[in-house]
């Protein structure tokens, strides 16, 4: 009996030991993830600092139409050439790495560009070479070598999900700061990406006389762009002079309390 | 010493076999990956190649459309045309010109051309001239010129271009046509003159050029009618079925 009893229990345990080990792995993977999503949204965005892929990004942020187009674009090619590159780690040898990233990237680009002809044509037309031109953004080969052919499939896909949707929102910023300026409307000429059904989406923000051509020009993209690093060096700064506050406080708190 | 030499040579010798070995695999896997990157995209481009062809189809009939009514002519015009390759159309590339006919009588004619000294380039426009000698419309199709002032000539942006519909070649030097600026009948835009009067140009050359030429160019076999019956029998087949849709 005894000796029964014995093996149940440390089985027992066992199953408590792996559960706890699961917990523990299911808690640094949702670490992991949240720390990737902060990396690719804020403090690692590939268009605010690691200022990458910058010639589409101040080309054809014009109007938010073609900032959202080529955004959705980059962000397809970014999650599958990720995966891709992940899942294919363990059989490319170090030393032609390179060479194999750049085939599948330009591969998928190739793809999505082919869709977009056929689906998106007005789109496709309005992003002109800057679609294929994704192939040479710096952002999606750079995720690939630095993250995606180390790491298992799911992270590096969610990896390109964050960095992906971190450029297209500095993409649609900037797509909207521009086209108000520039020409006082918002998403103007969606029918192109959408359908027919979009061209309700078209806002008319303000009424301008003549065009603000500075805004519309690639001048406008540097000075927007400028500006919008600007905002966010002044509230990684606000946080983190907040954060000194905060520790200030509690150690003075301490002093108090040594005192009395 | 021979031994000693022997040694080290075949050791040089297994040093090089692995070299090359090393070399031989990655350049097998890396001739694996370009063919499955090729077999990917061969894949999706045959996909999507007959939708391609509609969007193209559609998108010329719709410019086509815009510049001589559907309603003057009852032939399949996208599949009527004729090619020309003429230095007076502005450059040296081949351009369609496609015939609107009404019960077998030509109505117009629209021609792609060129407009050479744009403000930054080549303007490639379409314009469609009724069998008369009028203009019944033009639209540009590419163009580089700077946003927000060259681009009125653009149809999205400014109505300037449908101020060449009717108008007319009185003589083959008709200076009218210009730009006000050179006492012609044509407006300029505020700030970019340059523009418009590349345009102006480039229209009253292929408005020349055709009217030198009607003949000819009338004569002309259809060209582009029999390397895509086959594919435009499928297309058109698409086209109703989306319609149905």
């Amino acid at each position: 009996m005894s000796n029964e009893i014995a093996p149940q229990s440390s089985n027992e345990t066992e199953l408590t030991d792996k559960a706890d080990e699961q917990a523990a792995v299911k808690a640094k993977l949702k670490a992991e993830y949240k720390e990737l999503a902060i990396q690719g949204l804020w403090k690692n965005n590939p268009g605010l600092v690691q200022l990458l892929g910058l010639c589409p990004l101040l080309a054809v942020t014009s109007t938010v139409t073609n900032a959202l187009g080529l955004g959705l674009a980059t962000l397809l090619v970014i999650i599958c050439s990720n995966a891709t590159v992940s899942a294919i780690r363990h059989w490319v040898p170090k030393e032609i790495r390179i060479p194999i990233f750049v085939l599948i990237i330009a591969a998928f680009v190739t793809c999505v560009q082919l869709l977009m002809n056929a689906f998106t044509y007005g789109i496709y037309q309005s992003l002109g070479i800057f679609l294929p031109l994704i192939v040479t953004n710096c952002a999606i080969i750079g995720r690939a070598e630095a993250y995606a052919s180390k790491n298992p499939v799911k992270q590096s896909a969610f990896d390109g999900l964050m960095m992906g949707l971190g450029f297209a929102i500095i993409l649609l910023l900037l797509g909207v700061i521009r086209e108000i300026l520039g020409q006082g409307t918002l998403f103007d000429g969606a029918n192109l990406l959408f359908g027919e059904w979009a061209s309700v989406l078209r806002i008319e923000v303000m009424q301008l006389d003549s065009q603000f051509l500075l805004a519309i020009l690639p001048p406008g993209a540097f000075i927007a762009m400028g500006i919008l690093i600007a905002l966010k060096n002044a509230i990684d700064n606000y946080i983190k002079n907040k954060k000194v506050v905060d520790t200030e406080q509690v150690i003075e708190r301490v002093r108090v309390n040594f005192d009395s | 010493m021979s031994d000693k030499i022997d040694t080290t040579q075949t050791k040089s010798e297994h040093k090089k076999s692995q070299l090359t070995m090393a070399v031989s695999k990655n350049t097998k896997i890396l001739a694996l990956f370009a063919i499955a990157c090729t077999l990917a995209v061969s894949l999706v481009s045959e996909l999507t190649r007959d939708r391609i062809k509609i969007q193209e189809q559609q998108q010329l009939l719709r410019t086509l459309h815009s510049i001589i009514e559907p309603s003057r002519y009852d032939n399949d015009i996208a599949n009527d045309c004729i090619m020309i390759t003429a230095p007076e159309l502005g450059s040296n590339n081949v351009k369609t010109a496609y015939i609107a006919k009404k019960s077998g009588q030509v109505v117009a004619v629209a021609m792609t051309s060129t407009a050479p000294r744009g403000y930054n380039g080549n303007i490639d426009f379409i314009m469609a001239i009724n069998i008369d000698g009028t203009v019944s419309g033009v639209r540009v199709l590419k163009h580089q010129e700077t946003p927000g002032l060259g681009d009125k000539v653009e149809i999205r942006k400014s109505n300037w271009i449908n101020s060449f519909t009717d108008k007319k070649m009185l003589s083959e030097s008709d200076s009218r046509w210009a730009v006000s600026k050179d006492n012609g009948m044509f407006d300029q835009f505020t700030g970019a003159t340059i523009t418009p009067r590349a345009l102006v140009q480039g229209v009253k050359n292929t408005l020349n050029y055709f009217n030198s030429n009607k003949s000819i160019l009338l004569a002309t076999p259809n060209a582009c009618g029999k390397a895509v019956l086959a594919s435009t029998a499928t297309t058109k087949l698409l086209i109703n079925e989306t319609a149905n849709e």
